[in-house]
């Protein structure tokens, strides 16, 4: 009863014509700031912050929300025509999502990434009200061992995307990430690591340019070395509704949907996770549970949906430890909070309480955000679905250009695209030579937390290894790990074996003749 | 690393024959990889370590750059039974179309020239050019259909990225 | 007209920003008023805050750039630059134009970390503008603990040596208050070090560490939530924003140190650009809005002029400088 009164306290502040309006500028801006490279939503909502003084509280920050999770529809469609990740909680849907754009599908990867989103974004609002006050705290119990033990299990699970060539491969390209990212200056003692004396790589290397680079720009040079055949010949889908996933695509995305909502929910509670670190362990654990992994990575819509789930339920989830004790999860809460703040609202657990109308206002707005993106999405499906037909020679140049811009947009500086390309050429090769990009990606964004979370948890235990099984949460997470990291390796020994035996045999068979 | 002495051994010696060079091809990707694992290494092992209850700077690369050798000599090791087996291991060279190398190339050194210009050429003129290269040189597409596309494809597109608050540069022939 | 400054601060974002500050800045931010000041500023300005989004400085910074604004007749846009202690941040505006367009919004880290961090800072390459607030540090203990005043902190801490888990961002200020405090407590302590205040506050909120040292308006959140207890304020006296806490003198502590936050920018500035923004600070500190929205926040409010800011720093670098000394924590003496 008292929920349906605060949902009805809502929907009456969300259906003010002004909160409407700006409801809908917001997601309007999310979905270009999504869809176009170099633009990114925490840009975005700093670029707006200060227009929304002029605004009514409730209305700026219902603004500022629909940017972030606009963006987050947005963000699959360059992936998917281009394979450009136009926001890094994108970067797995790029995987599948072009897989399917070059097989003639785009208009089903659009689409289900569309439908999956908004069915996360509803899932995770859902979760949200249901779940703000029990899980209030769920973001405190994990202290520097959980964290250590969540980005074990994370680079672990995605470090398997890479066994259908070879574990240690991908081993080699997540350590390769965990190294990308110790670059710039070190988190607790500020001195300076690999930077060569060079100034600008004491902040590090950018996430942007190197994503654009290791898919976008390594795409491109798999274009002009005309190592694929150009997906002529296929039959244009008549209207929208043939367009869209079929039946068969439905079944198959389903569970994927519900299981990325969900993981994405539960990883997006937490500060310093996200959507990014979602949508690789939904994509992980996707292809894991699947009963055709191999078809991972040349086209499976599961690729598509799971991610795209994620990142829209962490979406909605990492409202809650701001809503309710004032932490801010990402970059783009922060901001978020800065903006509570700017208009004299301190986010944390005296919100609910002291200003009803804004919070259930801003959840309810959310719901009506979400029907908003899914009108405004599904037409430009028939839109963008033309971009994927285009010959690959006309490719080449759009995916050019959109690197080049998203590049430079990070900082305006044209030292940015130079890394970027570097980056494309080594993503190039390493691709070429069975290595996966994917584990490095994920790494280079876990590699800051946890270097981190291991020399506090160190330091926290005196140098106790214990210290990450003593604790139920971490020994659960390290538990999972070494659960994870076992199948693999006895399916790979497995194989092996059954390999040797073949070899013999073949061997023997063919030894005479040789 | 007995798998490596018995290869060796298996080769005619001072005779390089085909199955050689595809040995050392398919393996040098891992060489690389232990030899850069090496040379950061020597670089993180300047930095202090501190201790396992103090960790310092040095801690987590020196952990990661052994990490990195350890997996480079583990896939030296595991390789040779890999690529044969896998049906599609990416590990096979793709067969290369008719550009090839010199294709990727190239466009790698037209963009690094497109980057070097940009600040002083502008946005428009870098971004219609490489275009027109792209198409024309690249893809053999149709002088008209290239000059189009470059002109127009720049053009619109910094129109609508200014527009949007993206400030390209503009070069000193301001447009 | 060439518009891409060499400026290292001119991020794309912000000057995108900048663009769209000038249109919103034309329909909603003018508030008419003649300025003496006619040539300066003429475009919009950048804040730089060295720390990430929601941290205190940020806190303080945003609700100053939403005044000054007012003030300037142009938009002024908080850039946050975080990374090391400040550092980084910090730098980006001694390297910046000195046109007045590029304004440091620093705190009592970024004197701190001359000397605690081997890329230090220096007090030389900045000219100083203002002084806008002033808050004493404050302790705040995990509730799981079951402790109530400072003597009883002090007392756990001084029976277990190492047993005390401090939370720290290396060689900023909040790292000096936890070692000032336990060196005059004379309690030995771990140091557990985090990259930002709103870090630290999650982990002494689930009881991952057990004390932290901020100021007031930073812990407020969470003891709301009843998962800390604020015990007390590094001050003289009691403060009249929040009377309730006692001082760490009173709790048997003799420390008195805090934390404050004001405007810089880079060497060789003009005068007339130093007084234009000083004299826009001054007047905003005095808007009955601006005492408002700070009161509101538990955050105090103290401006001083550029000439009394030089000498307050002046004195307060010595101060931190001699207290870093007697800590052991000056790592640029021990490095040269």
């Amino acid at each position: 009863m008292e929920l349906l009164h605060s949902l009805s306290l809502g929907f009456s502040v969300a259906l003010e014509p002004m909160n409407l309006f700006y409801c809908f500028i917001g997601v309007l801006f999310g979905t270009l700031v999504g869809v176009l490279p170099g633009l990114g939503s925490a840009g975005a909502i700093a670029l707006l912050l200060p227009v929304t003084y002029s605004l009514s509280p409730t209305s700026a920050i219902i603004m500022l929300a629909g940017i972030w999770y606009g963006s987050m529809y947005g963000g699959s469609t360059t992936s998917i025509l281009l394979r450009i990740p136009g926001e890094p909680a994108s970067v797995m849907t790029c995987v599948d999502g072009f897989e399917m754009a070059r097989k003639g599908r785009a208009g089903a990867a659009l689409g289900i990434a569309a439908f999956g989103s908004f069915i996360a974004g509803l899932l995770g609002l859902v979760g949200l009200i249901l779940l703000a006050r029990p899980l209030a705290t769920f973001a405190l119990d994990f202290g520097p061992p959980e964290y250590f033990a969540l980005t074990l299990l994370g680079l672990t699970l995605v470090s398997y995307l890479g066994s259908d060539t070879s574990i240690a491969k991908a081993l080699i390209m997540a350590a390769l990430g965990l190294l990308l990212g110790t670059i710039g200056l070190d988190p607790v003692q500020s001195a300076e690591r690999f930077t060569f004396g060079v100034l600008s790589l004491q902040s590090g290397i950018d996430l942007v340019p190197m994503v654009m680079g290791l898919f976008g720009i390594s795409q491109l040079l798999q274009l002009v070395c005309g190592d694929e055949a150009p997906p002529e010949g296929l039959e244009a889908p008549k209207g929208l509704r043939a367009l869209l996933p079929n039946r068969e695509e439905w079944r198959a995305s389903a569970g994927a949907i519900a299981r990325g909502s969900f993981l994405g929910f539960i990883v997006g509670l937490l500060p310093g996770a996200g959507g990014t670190i979602s949508s690789f362990t939904a994509y992980a654990v996707e292809k894991r549970i699947s009963k055709h992994p191999e078809q991972f990575g040349k086209g499976a819509i599961e690729g598509v949906a799971s991610p795209e789930s994620a990142n829209n339920a962490a979406t909605a989830s990492g409202f809650i430890p701001l809503l309710t004790m004032g932490l801010p999860a990402n970059a783009v809460m922060a901001l978020m909070l800065g903006a509570f703040m700017l208009h004299g609202i301190t986010p944390g657990p005296t919100l609910l309480t002291q200003k009803p109308d804004m919070f259930w206002g801003l959840i309810v707005s959310m719901f009506v955000g979400n029907i908003m993106l899914i009108i405004l999405n599904v037409p430009l499906i028939g839109l963008f679905a033309k971009v994927a037909r285009i010959k690959s020679i006309y490719l080449v140049p759009l995916i050019a250009v959109a690197c080049l811009i998203g590049a430079y947009g990070v900082n305006n500086n044209p030292t940015d695209i130079l890394v970027m390309l570097g980056f494309g050429v080594f993503g190039f090769y390493a691709e070429r030579h069975g290595f996966s990009l994917a584990p490095m990606t994920l790494a280079f964004v876990l590699g800051p937390l946890m270097e981190l979370s291991l020399r506090q948890s160190l330091i926290l235990s005196d140098g106790e290894f214990m210290v990450f099984l003593d604790r139920p949460i971490a020994a659960t997470l390290l538990g999972g790990t070494v659960v994870m990291a076992l199948v693999p390796i006895l399916r790979f020994v497995g194989k092996k074996r059954e390999l040797r035996g073949m070899r013999t045999v073949m061997r023997s068979e063919s030894g005479p003749s040789a | 690393m007995l798998q490596e002495e018995s290869s060796l051994q298996e080769e005619p010696s001072g005779v390089i024959d085909r199955g050689a060079i595809e040995h050392w091809r398919r393996r040098l990707p891992d060489l690389i990889v232990i030899a850069f694992g090496l040379v950061a290494l020597f670089f993180a092992s300047r930095l202090p370590f501190g201790s396992v209850s103090q960790p310092d700077s040095g801690f987590f690369p020196i952990l990661i750059c052994t990490l990195i050798v350890v997996f480079g000599c583990v896939s030296l090791a595991t390789s040779r039974s890999t690529p044969a087996a896998e049906p599609d291991a990416a590990e096979a060279a793709p067969v290369e179309g008719a550009g090839g190398q010199l294709h990727v190339w190239s466009t790698v050194a037209a963009i690094a020239v497109y980057t070097l210009a940009l600040n002083a050429v502008g946005f428009v003129i870098c971004t219609a050019v490489l275009v027109v290269f792209l198409l024309r040189v690249i893809g053999r597409v149709s002088w008209k259909v290239s000059l189009v596309s470059g002109v127009v494809g720049a053009a619109l597109s910094f129109e609508v990225f200014t527009l949007l608050g993206l400030p390209l540069p503009v070069g000193l022939l301001h447009f | 007209m060439k518009k891409i400054p060499s400026r290292a601060v001119g991020e794309a974002v912000d000057r995108g920003r900048r663009r769209a500050l000038a249109l919103a800045s034309g329909v909603a931010l003018l508030a008419p008023m003649a300025s003496a000041w006619a040539a300066f500023p003429e475009k919009p300005i950048n804040l730089i805050v060295p720390f990430p989004p929601g941290g205190r400085t940020d806190l303080v910074a945003r609700v100053v750039a939403h005044f000054l604004q007012l003030e300037l007749n142009q938009p002024v846009v908080v850039i946050n630059k975080p990374g090391a202690g400040g550092v980084l941040g910090a730098k980006e505006v001694a390297r910046a134009d000195p046109d007045g367009y590029t304004v440091g919004f620093f705190s009592t880290g970024f004197l701190t970390t001359q000397y605690t961090v081997p890329t230090p800072t220096s007090l030389a390459e900045y000219e100083l503008v203002s002084l806008i607030n002033y808050d004493p540090a404050a302790i705040s203990v995990s509730s799981e603990r079951g402790w109530n005043t400072i003597a009883d902190v002090v007392a756990a801490g001084r029976a277990k040596p190492m047993s005390l888990r401090v939370g720290i961002n290396p060689g900023s200020s909040a790292h000096i208050f936890a070692a000032a405090f336990m060196t005059e407590a004379g309690i030995q302590a771990t140091y557990v070090p985090f990259r930002g205040g709103s870090e630290r506050a999650a982990a002494i909120g689930g009881g991952h560490i057990d004390v932290d040292f901020d100021i007031v308006a930073a812990m407020k959140p969470m003891q709301d939530s009843g998962k800390i207890k604020i015990l007390g304020i590094a001050a003289d006296q009691r403060d009249p924003l929040y009377p309730e806490l006692p001082t760490m003198k009173e709790g048997g502590v003799n420390l008195t140190i805090s934390s404050w936050h004001g405007l810089f920018v880079p060497k060789g500035a003009s005068p007339a650009i130093r007084d234009a923004l000083d004299q826009a600070v001054a007047k905003l500190s005095a808007k009955p809005e601006f005492l408002e929205q700070m009161k509101s926040q538990s955050l105090g409010v103290k401006y001083l002029n550029q000439k009394d800011f030089k000498e307050f720093m002046a004195s307060q670098d010595e101060q931190f400088k001699s207290t870093i000394d007697r800590l052991g924590l000056n790592k640029v003496a021990k490095s040269q």
